[in-house]
């Protein structure tokens, strides 16, 4: 029998889907391809080459490294605990809160919080936050540590538990049951967690100028870097910085499926 | 050696109190029960896994209530195994040696030691998903003998295999049980598991320990109504004690007197329950002169419902005296050949005989 579709199966939610795919590929596409058609070859190279560039990507990278790796060490083992036991619900959506709240809320609570007298404590004894690299350190950990919890914990929930109660009749301790057991069957899991909070760290914009400002060569993270290229209008380095973005993110998401089918095929 | 004393337990929807429970030194014990009444959370209180809202766990003299899993040197099969997936089959069974701080010869050479006598020496460098269910039972077991427990738990070893390799298992259950001679606490709802392994059966039903015996004790004098129904026995009434003599009594069931062996409580006029298992009822053939052991007790009746089995089939005989009682349909089970040999078929007439000596009375 030939193929041929009636109207019914032409309008089906699969073909529907299909069209809604292609808009949207074509909708992606088509803007990121308008930044490199925007520029001459030659201005983007330079531009992308420039100090400037060089800066930011460094300082992003350095900064979203300590974050997502801060945001770990706590998820890891608050993750395992709270994997075991439940919380009451009101801790539980507290717990959320730094994962809906907008980053510059959250940006706008750690600086007000620096200007109390436990802020101002803090910075006189210890570490410098308002305006320094620690603070945008600081503006993505508080960020990004909510979401790194909930992806840990969902990671540690789903190693199933009986293979942790059995190492224990087995006579393994609780130590060598998280060691042994537990960390080693959740590990893809948390790597692809880690993944998933840099490439948020690196993307915050909103929490870090609040905490630290937008100060060239000082402050300026890659998503500084375009906001501070956009309002002196150098568009060319602001089209090549938003390039490095992309570039980044692009290889982290692949990087964090390349794990997690990793996991798939474990 | 176990010995638990008034054991209470609230966990996930389980409840029970006051259970005691010895185990012998080298003892194979089955504890036999429904899906679904908390046997397993029973064996992991024992494990360590829950700690009991109330009473004592002892192992070999020692107090251990109190302990936490890994100090109770035990070996635990869990239900479908968990063996671990990021561990070879070798470092599966090594786990509990490695646990313990043994070096890596020691551990080895323990491991190559006892794989041999498992028979599982071929599997030691291989990934856990690639074995069978049969395999991952043995690597399971392994991997709790190693470390010469003073007490196995197995948790429904062989439910998750097929009957083929299930009965293979019991085989190597039974060879493992003479060879280590470890006192084990198995559990399991399939009865023909109970009678394969057992030294002794605790019949665990509705949050207690209904029965404890030998299989045969158990399974042909069930201490109960409720025992009987869960063991299978469909053919439970109950009769009135018309008469006690020495040895026997006479019970009235509708029209019938039956004879049967008198147990010591036997009064005469109280009313007992009376079962017989299926594949004790006898179908006499009508044209064979009657044996004197089976002249008594002889019921006639019709075949109403038949399900074939793998070796034996299951008939229904409708007995029309008894219409209306407890008892009228009958239930029993006799091996294909005999049912063939006998020529029955749906529908036919036919006498049986309910032996004296298969009719076990229990009190109302």
């Amino acid at each position: 029998m030939p193929l041929r579709l009636t109207g019914r199966e032409l309008f089906s939610p699969r073909s529907l889907g299909t069209l809604g795919l292609a808009f949207y590929l074509t909708f992606v596409g088509v803007i990121q391809l308008s930044l490199l058609g925007y520029t001459r070859p030659g201005e983007l190279i330079a531009a992308l080459l420039s100090p400037e560039v060089a800066f930011s990507a460094g300082l992003s990278m350095v900064t979203a490294t300590c974050a997502a790796a801060l945001s770990l060490l706590l998820a890891i083992p608050t993750g395992y605990l709270l994997a075991h036991r439940r919380l009451p619900t009101v801790l539980e959506t507290l717990l959320d809160l730094p994962l809906v709240l907008p980053p510059i809320a959250v940006g706008m609570a750690l600086l007000i919080f620096f200007q109390t007298g436990m802020g101002e404590f803090i910075q006189e004894h210890t570490v410098r936050f308002v305006f320094t690299v620690a603070g945008i350190v600081l503006a993505q950990f508080t960020l990004t540590s909510g979401f790194a919890l909930r992806l840990v914990k969902t990671t540690f929930e789903s190693v199933d538990h009986r293979y942790e109660t059995t190492a224990r009749t087995l006579g393994a301790s609780p130590w060598q049951c998280f060691g042994q057991v537990s960390l080693p069957l959740a590990r893809n899991g948390i790597l692809a967690a880690g993944v998933l909070t840099w490439a948020r760290a690196i993307g915050d914009f909103g929490a870090t100028v609040t905490l630290v400002g937008a100060t060239a060569f000082k402050t300026e993270t890659l998503p500084i870097a375009i906001f501070l290229n956009l309002s002196t209008a150098r568009i060319e380095g602001a089209i090549a910085v938003t390039l490095v973005l992309l570039a980044l993110s692009f290889l982290t998401l692949l990087a964090f499926r390349w794990i997690v089918r990793e996991e798939v095929r474990a | 050696m176990i010995i638990i004393q008034d054991l209470a337990i609230r966990f996930s929807g389980f409840s029970f109190q006051n259970l005691s429970l010895t185990i012998a030194d080298g003892e194979y014990l089955v504890l036999l029960g429904p899906t679904g009444v908390g046997k397993t959370v029973l064996v992991e209180t024992i494990a360590g896994l829950h700690r009991p809202a109330a009473g004592s766990i002892a192992m070999d003299g020692t107090d251990v209530t109190r302990l936490p899993p890994e100090k109770r040197g035990l070996g635990f099969v869990p239900q479908d195994y968990a063996l671990f997936p990021h561990l070879t089959v070798e470092q599966n069974v090594a786990f509990g040696l490695r646990m313990r701080g043994l070096d890596v010869q020691t551990q080895h050479a323990r491991v190559v030691d006892l794989a041999e006598r498992l028979h599982i020496g071929p599997l030691l460098s291989r990934s856990v998903d690639r074995l069978s269910g049969g395999e991952r039972q043995r690597v399971a077991l392994a991997r709790a003998l190693i470390i010469t427990p003073k007490v196995l738990i197995l948790d429904e070893p062989t439910s998750a295999l097929d009957p083929s390799t299930r009965r293979e298992l019991w085989a190597e259950l039974i060879r493992v049980k003479q060879e280590f001679r470890v006192t084990t606490c198995h559990i399991t709802h399939d009865f023909e598991e109970a009678i394969a392994l057992a030294d002794r059966v605790a019949v665990f039903v509705d949050g207690r320990i209904r029965q404890l015996g030998t299989p045969d004790d158990v399974f042909r004098h069930p201490a109960d109504r409720d025992v009987a129904r869960f063991l299978g026995i469909r053919n439970v009434f109950p009769a009135r004690l018309a008469s006690v003599h020495k040895d026997t009594v006479s019970l009235e069931w509708g029209p019938y007197t039956l004879e049967a062996f008198a147990p010591p409580w036997a009064r005469q006029g109280m009313t007992v329950w009376c079962c017989i298992r299926p594949e004790d009822v006898m179908i006499v053939r009508p044209d064979w002169p009657l044996r004197p052991s089976i002249k008594e007790n002889m019921l006639a009746g019709r075949i109403a419902a038949e399900v074939p089995g793998e070796a034996m089939r299951t008939l229904w005989l409708e007995i029309p005296a008894l219409e209306g009682f407890d008892g009228y349909r009958l239930e029993i089970r006799i091996p294909n050949h005999a049912y063939h040999r006998l020529g029955l078929h749906l529908g036919h007439a036919c006498r049986v005989s309910l032996k004296e000596s298969a009719l076990h009375l229990f009190p109302e």
